[in-house]
């Protein structure tokens, strides 16, 4: 029941018409972006541009590094919060790859996990690119709207 | 349409203290209990005693509490096989009811076909006329165009009229007139205001009754066709559409004429299936009941016709959702006594500015006859983003008298502070010489809070 109805194998990347296409229909939906991943690893993410996400291209990029990070700034851990509700899910449900483990690096809009409920399954992505130092939840526990998932060293 | 079925864990879609009544009749049925609540309620009590709480969103209501998608997939996910809306957001919304059903989870209310009966005035009203409920005299459906037509249906109905909005309600799009030579302009006028409000610019004409009093009918129907009315309500004490005091019985109307009021609205139930706790409410002036609009969901006020019933309603309504029926028969029902209930505000009790804010001592009333419905606690905090009621007081006596008695000394037992209540202002309600006598109209609130400000 986990596997999602219809994963696209997009071996080619859509051309910018499709991704005009696209970005209208997630905007019509009143959807802020879209991301597909396959088992080889490909992703895809499109964002339509609104005042909080950066306005991004097909491909993820190196995400603009909005608070620059000094050697004398104090290291202060940031948390990633949950947008929604739902079983948490920290690997992907398909490759069953761990997002986010404790000590990865994640670059900011990253998924580093996912809610599910029931067929809808939600990401939750990184506000800023980082180190994970504590993921604050278990595989599975049913997570409350702005509860933290897990907390980031900024890098 | 789902066939009820036995359910052993309810999701409450509601706050305050509706959400903490609901929460104990599900106990004390032995049914677990869900909360879903927004990030500002998360340390209020009927979350922290609820058996799973889950946070579905911020503070905002339309992201929380009417976030409608929110709540059915919170129930999913919370293994929720029934859902109860209380009374306010959701509660008479049909899109959701029918949802929740096709979602296979039972709503503790009735048929999303009723609500949207309901929901039209102008259907409602020509639903009831057709079971022999009796309506005020009016257009009997929308308005013309023509507006010499719209004349001849005033003067046949007799001015003053009233001008309303079919899809108006809560004091909204409505407009009175008093002669023919106002009418044009009066209809033009609320034609566009509900058309900007509403999205829909029917209209109808009713008489404009000018010193009616608000009863209410209770009513309580099974799925296996047994109707009851619980006796009726006076609500005529309001502010601005907001009822603040209600009792039952009615003072001074014959037990007789509301018996057979009632035995009109179980016909009308009958006839339309409905299923679940409603209210029929009424205007009354000089012996003459006109129908206004059906709540099709649990009342604010439903305590006082428990306190003189006996019959606990939010348990009945969970139980007739479970498909089980009714156990008493009408001719069973009788009402004792009588019941007051006080709507404690967090408000300013002259200015009537809300007055959010931690609550640092809440001394509650108690003794023989009282009952406090309440979700504040010390160290409460009333949140600004909803209803500013916190709590209600009610007060039973053998006679209006001594229920009066006992809401005095209740009322000046509770001590609440550092924010700021209506208590004081139902204090002087208490010992308004028209309120004592009984059977004051619905504008009576309105012209005692003006005269208290010229004094």
């Amino acid at each position: 029941m986990n596997t999602p109805l219809s994963v696209p194998a997009f071996e080619n990347l859509p051309n910018s018409e499709d991704v005009v296409q696209i970005s209208q229909w997630l905007k019509d939906a009143g959807l802020s972006s879209l991301e597909l991943s396959n088992a080889q690893g490909t992703r895809l993410r499109i964002s339509v541009g609104g005042c909080d996400i950066p306005a991004s291209g097909v491909m993820p990029h190196a995400a603009a590094p909005l608070p620059i990070p000094t050697e004398d700034s104090p290291s202060t851990n940031i948390p990633v919060t949950a947008a929604y509700f739902g079983n948490l899910l920290l690997s992907n449900p398909i490759t069953k790859e761990a997002f986010a483990p404790e000590g990865s690096s994640v670059r900011a809009e990253e998924t580093v996990a996912m809610l599910q409920i029931g067929e809808l399954t939600v990401p939750i992505t990184a506000p800023q690119s980082g180190t994970v130092v504590q993921v604050m939840a278990k595989e599975g526990d049913l997570i409350g709207y702005g509860q933290t998932i897990l907390t980031l060293c900024p890098s | 349409m789902s066939a009820p079925h036995p359910f052993g864990r309810v999701l409450i879609a509601n706050r305050g203290e509706i959400a903490l009544r609901i929460q104990r009749a599900c106990r004390q049925l032995g049914l677990e209990t869900v909360a879903v609540y927004s990030e500002a309620d998360a340390q209020s009590r009927h979350v922290l005693e609820a058996d799973i709480a889950l946070c579905i969103g911020p503070a905002s209501a339309t992201r929380s509490y009417l976030d409608a998608d929110a709540i059915i997939l919170a129930a999913k996910a919370t293994g929720a096989t029934a859902i109860h809306p209380g009374y306010g957001f959701l509660s008479e919304n049909a899109d959701f009811a029918e949802a929740i059903e096709s979602a296979g989870i039972t709503f503790i209310g009735p048929t999303p076909a009723s609500i949207r009966l309901m929901g039209d005035k102008i259907t409602a009203k020509q639903t009831m006329q057709a079971s022999g409920v009796p309506c005020v005299p009016g257009s009997d459906g929308p308005l013309p165009e023509n507006a010499q037509a719209i004349l001849e249906l005033a003067n046949a109905v007799g001015f003053p009229v009233i001008v309303k909005a079919s899809g108006g309600g809560g004091g909204r799009g409505m407009r009175v007139v008093w002669s023919a030579d106002e009418l044009g302009k009066a209809v033009s006028v609320t034609r566009k205001e509900a058309q900007q409000a509403f999205g829909n610019p029917t209209l109808y004409l009713e008489r404009f009754m000018q010193k009616p009093r608000h009863i209410e009918i209770q009513v309580l129907c099974d799925t296996h066709g047994n109707v009851l009315w619980l006796g009726a309500r006076d609500c005529s004490l309001q502010r601005r559409h907001q009822k603040v005091l209600e009792e039952a019985p009615p003072p001074g109307i014959a037990p007789e004429l509301i018996a057979e009021i009632g035995a009109s609205c179980a016909q009308a139930c009958r006839t339309i299936g409905y299923r679940g706790a409603g209210t029929f409410e009424f205007l009354y002036e000089d012996g003459i009941f006109a129908f206004i609009e059906m709540n099709t969901r649990l009342q604010v006020e439903h305590p006082i016709t428990e306190e003189t019933t006996g019959i606990d309603i939010v348990c009945a309504q969970i139980e007739i959702a479970q498909g089980k029926p009714l156990n008493i028969e009408q001719s069973a029902i009788r009402t004792t006594g009588h019941a007051i209930e006080c709507r404690i505000n967090a408000e300013d009790p002259f200015s009537f500015a809300p007055s959010p804010g931690r609550v640092s001592r809440w001394d509650v009333p108690g003794g023989a006859g009282i009952r406090l419905d309440t979700h504040i606690v010390e160290g409460s905090v009333v949140q600004p983003y909803y209803d500013s009621l916190i709590a209600k007081v009610i007060a039973r006596g053998a006679t209006r008298g001594e229920a009066i008695r006992r809401l005095k000394v209740a009322l000046a037992e509770m001590q609440v502070e550092t924010i700021s209540t209506n208590i004081p202002l139902h204090q002087a309600l208490l010992c308004d010489p028209d309120f004592v006598k009984g059977g004051v109209d619905i504008h009576h609130l309105e012209h005692w809070l003006e005269k208290r400000e010229n004094s």
